[in-house]
């Protein structure tokens, strides 16, 4: 059981990459989230890189819901780069593709 | 609201779903966790072997990992099933066409969540699904077939 390696890089003041590696499952979302929620600040565009990611549930997928809408809360931005066809499976399945601006 | 679900009036000891085929190639698989979120990683691990094996496509194994996974959500997560047990105990029929799986748990009287996101992903996944509530155990049946292109 590999988990979810979670890197999160500031890249200025108005933009973080937070990248993923390994799986986000019901046991690794609340990281997840407690990696997010610090940095969906105002005015702050978060993307996060799902190159690395390698499976998704739909627990994992709440949490990027989630992002969103606090990232919309609080006058911010969060988006999704490099989505692999295993996550954007849960995404169009779940019917929220559109929810999630693309980076 | 629609109803996708029927619920089973007896307990099938055998996994069969659908009469007039041919059963099992071999011995059920049984894999038996702790009932943890954590140890789900596992019950997919063994999803994606047995789904190998029966030469699904990397499509369908996507979808067979995706909807073991979701199938143990339905007796773990909160909102679903009410387990009170300690083990999730994972029951994998192999047939030349098909894997069924079992995922079942000692719990309180209790339902899914089926307008939730997990149960919806799941019907959408596989060929059958069903749940069940019986003398103390949920349980959630699910089947997966193979297209002939993977085989």
């Amino acid at each position: 059981m590999d988990g979810l390696q979670v890197s999160t890089a500031v890249v200025d003041d108005a933009r973080s990459v937070v990248s993923l590696s390994g799986e986000l499952d019901m046991a690794t979302a609340d990281l997840l989230w407690a990696e997010l929620e610090p940095v969906l600040q105002p005015g702050r565009t978060v993307v996060l890189d799902c190159a690395q990611l390698e499976f998704m549930d739909s627990t994992g997928m709440r949490v990027l819901l989630r992002a969103s809408r606090r990232a919309d809360e609080v006058g911010g931005a969060f988006q999704m780069t490099a989505v692999p066809p295993p996550v954007e499976r849960v995404l169009d399945l779940a019917g929220v593709t559109s929810e999630i601006p693309r980076g | 609201m629609a109803e996708p679900v029927q619920q089973q009036t007896a307990a099938s000891s055998s996994g069969e779903t659908t009469g007039g085929s041919p059963g099992p190639s071999s011995g059920a698989v049984r894999v038996s966790v702790p009932a943890d979120k954590t140890y789900v990683a596992l019950v997919r691990s063994a999803a994606s072997h047995l789904g190998a094996r029966l030469g699904l496509t990397i499509a369908e194994l996507t979808d067979l990992r995706l909807a073991v996974d979701e199938a143990c959500g339905v007796l773990l997560l909160p909102g679903e099933f009410e387990t009170t047990g300690a083990e999730l105990h994972c029951r994998f029929d192999e047939y030349p066409d098909r894997l069924v799986v079992h995922v079942s748990a000692e719990a309180d009287e209790s339902a899914p969540d089926v307008d939730g996101f997990g149960w919806s992903v799941l019907s959408a996944l596989v060929d059958e699904l069903r749940w069940s509530y019986q003398d103390g155990w949920a349980r959630v049946e699910l089947v997966k077939r193979a297209t002939a292109a993977g085989r």
